[in-house]
């Protein structure tokens, strides 16, 4: 009885956490993050970014509950594992997000995200809450030494497509400064020339130009530079925009995308918890924001009320 | 009287002397800003550059959503 008193209050202290958490997480939004959003190639690496570190930690997530099983058996693990099971969830919704719609998938990137953040945290907090400080340390060491084999094939995945989207990258770039240089696309295309080897080649190309023609392209890159951090900056305006009605409709469809699964473990009393922490934050917002004009509108009113006052002082003493 | 007399001058020699300041202080921001404009219109080499590696996707990046333990 007194366990699951702690660890209902553990888990709604987490909530609450996670909860502060998230909406600083949303923040956070990393522009050079999104950039790669601009084009469909990008946004699939980003994805797959995304679904590989939710991957990684699912196995992490269950070599730590496999572990804590090992350790004391009489360890309550559910909510552990209603993590896991909602992490597989928000992994699917992650796969199922379109890279070919721009700010929009940019958009679903970041929110799925924050809320992969959101789960580790939780999963995080409460490991340290059942675990002894010194069986941490070894239960890091299981988890280096575990078999990934499974998140090294996505690993790979990811790398080939960073590979292959830097060469139409650079392909896109020298076609607008009306350069060619094959060579150097396979060597990125290869895995042969870093980000680093590009620029360096661009910063020597440019040292051999005469003044005139390194300033035309300088200008150029900026130019593109510059449509790149537009972009950026409207997937983090449209980021900001809405964060909390977004968020409820997000856990809105999970419930019912987990409810539909018949699912004995407490994954929808998590979601639900969640549900009304959002409903509670939306409903003192809207508080604040009706007090507010509230309080405009007094004082609009009073003024407005100052103001026919005088003119009716005014326009009585000019009908006297 | 006298007194109020010398006040009122005083104050306003004080303003006079803030407007002065103030109409200086403008005509030399003006003109600082409008030599950062002729510098702005060429762009910088390294920012540029290290602005156009941002576009790229380096291979040790990676989207992080923190441990488990």
């Amino acid at each position: 009885m007194e366990k699951s008193i702690f660890l209902n209050c553990l888990v709604l202290a987490v909530l609450l956490s996670a909860f502060v958490s998230a909406a600083s997480a949303q923040e956070n939004v990393s522009g050079d993050e999104v950039k790669a959003f601009a084009f469909p190639l990008g946004a699939e690496v980003r994805l797959l970014q995304l679904e590989s570190a939710i991957e990684r930690d699912i196995l992490v997530g269950r070599e730590v509950v496999a572990a804590i099983k090992e350790y004391n058996s009489s360890i309550d693990t559910s909510e552990l594992e209603s993590i896991i099971f909602e992490m597989e969830v928000l992994k699917g919704e992650v796969e199922s997000i379109n890279p070919g719609a721009g700010n929009d998938s940019a958009q679903q990137f970041v929110d799925l995200k924050s809320d992969a953040i959101e789960l580790s945290k939780e999963f995080r907090d409460i490991v340290h809450a059942l675990v002894k400080p010194s069986e941490l340390e070894g239960l890091r060491g299981r988890i280096r030494s575990m078999n990934q084999e499974q998140f090294q094939k996505f690993k790979a995945n990811v790398t080939s497509l960073k590979l292959e989207f830097n060469a139409q990258q650079l392909e896109r770039l020298l076609s607008k400064l009306n350069v060619t240089d094959p060579e150097l696309v396979d060597q990125v295309r290869n895995g042969n020339a870093s980000v680093k080897d590009v620029i360096d080649s661009l910063r020597g190309s440019l040292g051999n130009m005469s003044n005139g023609k390194r300033n035309a392209l300088l200008m150029k890159i900026h130019e593109e530079n510059s449509k790149s951090n537009v972009f950026a900056r409207s997937v983090v305006d449209k980021v900001r925009l809405n964060y909390l009605q977004r968020t409820n409709n997000r856990l809105q469809k999970r419930l019912e995308r987990v409810e539909a699964m018949n699912i004995t473990n407490n994954v929808t009393n998590r979601i639900q918890n969640r549900l009304e922490l959002v409903g509670l934050r939306m409903g003192q917002i809207e508080n604040r924001t009706q007090g507010m004009s509230g309080k405009m509108g007094n004082f609009t009113g009073k003024g407005m009320g100052k103001l026919q006052g005088k003119l009716g002082k005014n326009s009585g003493g000019d009908d006297q | 009287m006298k007194h109020l007399a010398i006040a009122c001058l005083l104050v306003f020699s004080v303003l006079l002397a803030g407007c002065v300041g103030l109409q200086e202080q403008t005509q030399e921001t003006g003109s600082v800003s409008g030599g950062n404009a002729i510098q702005q219109g060429m762009p910088d080499e390294n920012s540029v550059l290290d602005n156009v590696s941002t576009s790229f996707i380096s291979l040790e990046s990676d989207v992080e959503i923190g441990e488990m333990v």
